[in-house]
């Protein structure tokens, strides 16, 4: 053997160790007459030479089915063949890749066959399955969470369809026994015993939550639906004010309590909806009044915001406050602080629905300003909000 | 001596491709989902009844991997496939939606292949739009449908006969 022959073959070994790469040389009917390199990629644990004679598509079943380009190969028309990232299953259970190359072999000139490389790629493509689980695992998350949120918005749809549906069927009829029942107690009906009185007062408060149940449902609907029409005019903030105190006094002369009320005479007009600002002030008020003893204090505040343009209205009061934890949500639909559940055991009544805060906010969001509270347990609370000025 | 038949199954990823082969060849199912990627061949004899008598094949199974990176090495894979299995999963409809692309790459590569469709994961809770979607999808590929669950073994070995039988015919 010639020194250049022998140079060839220690180069091609380490080549084929290094790269780990086997092949095989097969003639044009795909039968193998020479192996080489890296030959367990092949055999396995058998003796290279048992290939020797055999089909190429013994050692790799992947070509059955491709014994018409491997005759385009051997015949110099097709310059190359790749089966990419072909999976084998090694004796350790683990997935295995290799690379299947076929090349036309060129010896003296003449195209005599094929080369067929095989190359052990399992480093790069168990890299590759990590990166395609890791993708498609989120795709699947990503998909799932997708659907989620359709459902979800359909389910909600729905129930807003519902609440909104039920608040109006149940809107009338209450209005009407609200009118009778006033009317009752006008003596429209002729005079009442003290008993019947009582009972009927007792009917009447009912009659009148139930009313502002299903108003303030019909307002949660609109807003979810974005269907709130706001009037947003320039108002003399003091008039809001003057209208909602004269509404909520009789509440709090009932249980004894002080109402405060701070205007500066020289306050800008603000640009809201008058209606909904009483609204919003009314329920501040209605929470403070509910949610603080007997001959305790409220107090309102109405300044210049220190953000310019604005002013600021703060409800203040000394009542049972709101736990740290629980003010993120204080804002939430339906949320329900636990010292105003616990105000309402004790009282023997439930007053609120967790929904007077979530549509002020809403409210006041919609027109421009803004609504936070401070609050400590036992010490009351001060819920603040602005409206822009004109 | 069984005819060899190269039978690829296409589909998107997290269909089902895997376990239908798995649960055909071995006659089992495993709940962890791990993403193929390139190909990996398994084979499994079955006779199936031809005009003169029964027919040993030797099918050739092509586990696809059906992430869209694997595009460009599909034409390869499909090259000398004489049938296909177009595998959908019946609680993501746009797994059905995909199944046209495959069935265009398909013709492209082995015209004359022969095909089915599998509805994969018929245990779980089917979408109603995959369901509508999945018989359109089939009847638009005049392919025999199928309904499976790799899981628990439902319909898949009529699925691989149905193909045999068409690959005999």
């Amino acid at each position: 053997m010639r020194a250049e022959d022998i140079g060839a073959k220690a180069l091609l070994h380490v080549l084929t160790r290094d790269l780990r790469v086997a092949y095989a040389v097969i003639d044009a009917a795909g039968t193998v007459r020479q192996v080489g390199g890296l030959t367990a990629l092949l055999v396995g644990d058998a003796e290279a030479t048992s290939l020797i004679g055999e089909p190429i598509t013994t050692a790799i079943p992947e070509l059955i089915g491709s014994e018409a380009v491997i005759s385009a190969i051997c015949e110099g028309l097709l310059p190359r063949f790749e089966l990419a990232l072909v999976n084998r299953e090694g004796a350790d259970g683990a997935t295995h890749y290799i690379t299947v190359v076929l090349l036309p072999a060129h010896l003296a000139g003449e195209v005599e066959g094929a080369i067929v490389l095989v190359e052990d790629v399992t480093a790069p493509g168990s890299v590759g399955q990590h990166l395609a689980q890791h993708r498609n695992e989120l795709a699947l998350a990503r998909q799932a969470l997708e659907a989620a949120n359709v459902e979800l918005t359909r389910v909600s749809e729905l129930k807003s369809h519902f609440v909104s549906a039920a608040a109006h069927e149940l809107r009338s009829p209450l209005t009407t026994i609200v009118g009778y029942l006033e009317m009752l107690l006008d003596g429209e009906y002729g005079s009442l015993s003290e008993d019947q009185r009582e009972a009927l007062v007792a009917a009447n408060r009912g009659a009148q939550r139930l009313l502002s149940i299903t108003h303030d449902l019909l307002d949660v609907s609109r807003i979810e639906a974005g269907r709130i029409d706001l009037q947003l005019v320039p108002t003399v903030i003091a008039d809001v004010v003057h209208q909602t105190v004269e509404l909520i006094t009789p509440r709090c002369t009932a249980k004894g309590q002080t109402l405060d009320v701070d205007l500066t005479d020289d306050l800008p007009r603000v640009l809201c909806d008058p209606d909904r600002t009483v609204q919003v002030l009314t329920n501040l008020l209605s929470n403070a009044v509910s949610y603080t003893p007997a001959l305790g204090h409220i107090a309102i505040d109405v300044r210049p915001a220190a953000q310019i343009g604005y002013l600021e209205i703060t409800v203040a009061d000394d009542g049972v406050g709101i736990a740290p934890e629980e003010q993120p949500q204080i804002f939430s639909r339906f949320y329900r602080a636990a010292s105003a559940r616990a105000a309402d055991a004790e009282n023997g009544s439930t007053t609120g629905t967790g929904l007077g805060l979530f549509i002020s906010r809403e409210l006041v969001e919609l027109q421009g300003g803004r609504i936070w509270l401070k609050s400590e347990v036992g010490q009351g609370t001060r819920v603040t909000f602005t409206l822009p000025t004109v | 001596m069984a005819i060899s038949h190269k039978v690829c199954l296409l589909g998107d990823f997290a269909v089902g491709k895997t376990s239908l082969v798995r649960r055909f060849v071995y006659d089992r199912f495993d709940d962890r989902y791990i993403s193929t990627i390139g190909v990996k061949v398994s084979r499994k004899p079955i006779v199936v009844p031809g005009a003169q008598g029964p027919v040993d094949l030797r099918l050739m199974l092509w586990d696809l991997a059906g992430s869209e990176e694997f595009d460009v090495l599909r034409a390869s894979y499909l090259r000398g496939a004489t049938g296909a299995i177009l595998v959908c999963d019946l609680s993501r409809p746009e797994t059905v939606d995909s199944l046209m692309s495959y069935r265009v790459q398909l013709d492209a590569c082995c015209p004359g292949a022969r095909v089915v469709v599998a509805a994969n994961k018929v245990d779980l809770a089917p979408d109603a739009r995959a369901q509508a979607l999945v018989v359109a999808a089939a009847a638009a590929q005049r392919a025999s449908l199928t309904y499976t669950s790799a899981r628990d073994g439902t319909g898949v070995e009529s699925l691989f006969r149905a193909l045999g039988a068409l690959l005999v015919g």
